[in-house]
């Protein structure tokens, strides 16, 4: 039996991103991957797949609602779950939590295109300056800054996306 | 041409020169929620990417949905056809590739062996009390939330709080008492006090004793005394002296009003009396100075009534003033 063509599409595009958020949220690796697994089932079976307005983000919704569910129902009983609230005071925009940003990081890292996602990683994982991945890469410094503005402009859209930012049109004189 | 996203990205990487970082200042200041969302996650180190089997994970939807449809459909042609080797390899791979652990560094666990951890939530549109293992009171007002241990750690008290409370805090000099909110930490230092949560600020009221408030952004503090209030907003700590006498009522019942405008004392009033109270008229120019002291609401209403020349209505459990 083979699968619809745009349940595949989806699949493709967002496998490894949605399981890294899992990852990032339940810290289990395998349990992750049945999660995400599983979301794209429940799409499958409900034939939901095709009717969405914004699939991707639909898609992010299941897996982290997946997740939550997971956490709250194993939290262990003599355990106190404690945020870490040593957190810049009032910093966030107001829909974006705390235990949201590392999850959401690692989904936004997996969306990058292939060449982005390097520079990307080089940059704010390996904390390498643009000069050195230019020289790395065997790239222009140019290209690099345009890689990481590219990077941050997925970001805005992703963030706009998920409604974790009001639309905001930035004009520049 | 300008690229304002070319500039944030080299500006968190400390790669902006110093002519480029006018242009973000400007930025910050009419995009600050886009700016601190952009900062956190561009300086956000604890990345750890993981690899999956994209293939393997395929055939498991594949082979699940055949499960679901029954064994009608046709044998499952993988979209690449591999040798049995390879598969054993996959398998192989993606274990080895299991991630490490990820830093938890942004999360502490406390392992209480005596204690469970409790939450206590006032709904039913009522205030709930509680008490603490170490003396002291927590009042909770309606709809407000509080996580807090049967038993606290030997050095220090930690509690929760989404929403408002007032607390009534037992001195202990060994333990300190903090207080989590969404974007703060209060230490108490033996006090009581009321402490207002939102989405996009705290307030907090000190009653009796010492309140020491910590920004956790840039080493701001405060200390506030009796009657001194504190704003905690998105860039800001504020004291002030406590503006709203009434800011207890929620608590006490008692309402104290001097030349308060109708408006007012109805906004306040509906705060302790569960919104029951709707004034028709806005503009009606009244002021009321008067003290309720945990009176029955249609008496409230009474002497609103006459003093303000008014007209009452019930509708709907509702109080309708006109």
């Amino acid at each position: 039996m083979e699968l619809p063509q745009t349940l595949k599409d989806l699949f493709q595009n967002n496998y490894t991103a949605l399981c890294n958020y899992a990852a990032v949220m339940t810290k289990d690796k395998h349990l992750a991957e049945d999660i995400v697994q599983d979301v794209f089932i429940h799409l499958w079976e409900k034939d939901k797949f095709n009717q969405l307005d914004k699939p991707e983000a639909f898609l992010l919704k299941c897996v982290r609602n997946k997740c939550i569910d997971h956490l709250r129902s194993h939290k262990r009983k003599n355990e106190t779950l404690v945020e870490d609230f040593i957190i810049e005071v009032q910093d966030r925009p107001s829909n974006l939590k705390e235990e949201e940003i590392l999850p959401l990081l690692h989904y936004f890292i997996g969306k990058l295109p292939p060449k982005t996602q390097k520079v990307f990683l080089m940059s704010r994982q390996q904390k390498m300056t643009y000069k050195e991945i230019a020289e790395e890469l065997n790239l222009s410094y140019k290209t690099i800054e345009n890689q990481m503005g590219s990077a941050l402009k997925k970001l805005r859209i992703l963030l706009q996306q998920h409604n974790y930012l009001p639309l905001a049109i930035i004009l520049f004189q | 041409m300008l690229n304002i996203e070319n500039l944030l990205s080299k500006h968190f990487a400390g790669e902006t020169l110093p002519e480029e970082e006018k242009l973000i200042a400007k930025f910050k200041l009419e995009n600050p929620e886009e700016y601190q969302a952009f900062k956190v996650f561009w300086t956000e180190d604890r990345i750890s990417m993981k690899n999956v089997d994209q293939s393997k994970a395929w055939e498991n939807i594949t082979k699940k949905a055949q499960k679901i449809h029954g064994n009608d459909a046709p044998k499952i042609q993988p979209s690449i056809s591999r040798p049995s080797i390879y598969r054993k390899l996959a398998v192989a791979v993606s274990i080895a590739a299991m991630f490490l652990l990820i830093s938890t560094v942004g999360l502490r666990f406390y392992q209480q062996y005596n204690a469970s951890n409790q939450l206590a939530v006032a709904d039913g549109g009522e205030m709930k009390k509680i008490a603490l293992e170490d003396g002291s009171t927590v009042y909770l007002n309606k709809n407000a939330k509080l996580h807090y241990p049967s038993q606290f750690e030997s050095d220090e008290r930690q509690v929760t709080l989404e929403g408002e409370a007032f607390f009534e805090i037992a001195k202990d000099a060994h333990r300190p008492f903090r207080i989590n909110t969404v974007h703060s930490v209060v230490e108490v230092l033996g006090t009581s006090f009321n402490i207002d949560t939102e989405t996009n600020q705290t307030e907090i009221s000190v009653a009796t004793g010492k309140v020491k408030i910590k920004s956790l952004k840039n080493d701001e503090s405060a200390i506030l005394t009796p009657n001194q209030s504190a704003l905690l907003n998105k860039n800001q700590l504020e004291v002030f002296a406590t503006k709203d006498q009434n800011y207890l009522a929620w608590k006490t019942g008692i309402f104290n009003f001097e030349k308060a405008s109708l408006n007012q004392v109805v906004k306040e009033l509906n705060g302790f009396y569960n919104n029951k109270i709707i004034l028709s008229n806005q503009e009606a120019d009244c002021q009321l100075s008067s003290s309720f002291n945990q009176l029955e609401l249609k008496d409230v209403l009474e002497i609103i009534q006459l003093s303000c020349k008014l007209k009452l209505e019930t509708k709907n459990g509702n109080y309708e003033l006109h």
